[in-house]
């Protein structure tokens, strides 16, 4: 890997870090408890199109730990881990088929990263109770990954290739 | 329009899917739900109270990890306090339906509206 390509990735980080902070400052779960738009998953999303797989779990997992460890708590980190490797894996595969675009990839992405949550909260709580939280945050996943996946895709689309990127 | 339908096909059928999904589970849940007799409440999954939403009362719920208030007024049971970090429980609102829930993740606590009287 060049020195470019991992200071662009290091770059990319850092700005997801800055939005996972933005996203404290909107106060959504007020509305929807526990709801968040995920604003941070817009570098994951085009990292998974315009870099390689593997560079967009570690720069993502970084982010994930490193956010954790300045504004959540290992309860938090058990939640947004569980969400993102579940969904990582499933917009990861759904890319690879190349039948559907980065809209409908991520929006499959912000489902399952909820129904990931749900599971572990049924772990956590120890009862299936909580599944009544799924009749609201199905459509909160859906919405939030909708809405990275249209966000997501302008980036794609519009932000120039550099010579580096090939991937 | 016949175009872009066949461009989209698999995007139309995935997000159509999971559209339906969501509209099914959310608006179900909402005319499904009969109202509740009383709250069940659990914690680490063992029930450990179950009180009448008939009777207008506020409960403290002391558990391992700290102390919730549970308000319960005209068939509705909510969250008044709690002192967790997220108060996610508290934002929570109003319960009254069966099957609707309040989940206090850091006391693991979950309040859940039954049919059954208590």
């Amino acid at each position: 890997m060049s020195g470019r390509r991992l200071a662009r990735l290091g770059l990319l980080l850092a700005l997801a870090m800055i939005l996972s902070y933005v996203e404290t400052l909107i106060p959504l779960s007020g509305i929807v408890p526990g709801m968040k738009i995920g604003l941070a998953n817009l570098v994951t999303v085009f990292l998974l199109y315009r870099y390689r797989v593997w560079e967009a779990l570690i720069v993502s997992v970084l982010r994930i730990g490193l956010t954790a460890l300045l504004f959540g708590s290992a309860v938090s980190l058990l939640f947004s881990a569980a969400g993102f490797l579940v969904s990582f894996g499933l917009m990861w595969l759904l890319k690879k088929t190349g039948a559907f675009s980065s809209l409908a990839v991520s929006t499959a992405g912000g489902v399952a990263h909820n129904l990931a949550q749900i599971a572990v909260a049924v772990f956590v709580v120890g009862t299936n109770l909580v599944l009544g939280y799924l009749p609201v945050l199905f459509p909160a996943g859906l919405i939030a990954g909708a809405l990275i996946g249209f966000l997501s895709g302008i980036l794609i689309r519009r932000i120039p290739l550099h010579s580096d990127d090939r991937s | 329009m016949r175009r872009f339908l066949q461009k989209h096909r698999n995007d139309i059928l995935l997000i159509g899917a999971l559209l339906i999904a969501a509209a099914v589970l959310f608006i179900g849940f909402r005319l499904a739900g009969k109202p509740g007799r009383a709250v069940l409440v659990t914690e680490n999954g063992r029930e450990i109270a179950r009180f009448s939403l008939a009777e207008d009362r506020t409960y403290p719920i002391p558990s391992e990890k700290g102390e919730n208030l549970l308000r319960i007024e005209n068939g509705a049971a909510w969250i008044e306090s709690a002192d967790c970090r997220d108060q996610i429980c508290v934002k929570r609102g109003k319960i009254r339906k069966a099957g609707e829930t309040i989940v206090c993740l850091p006391h693991r606590i979950v309040v859940t509206v039954t049919e059954e009287a208590p």
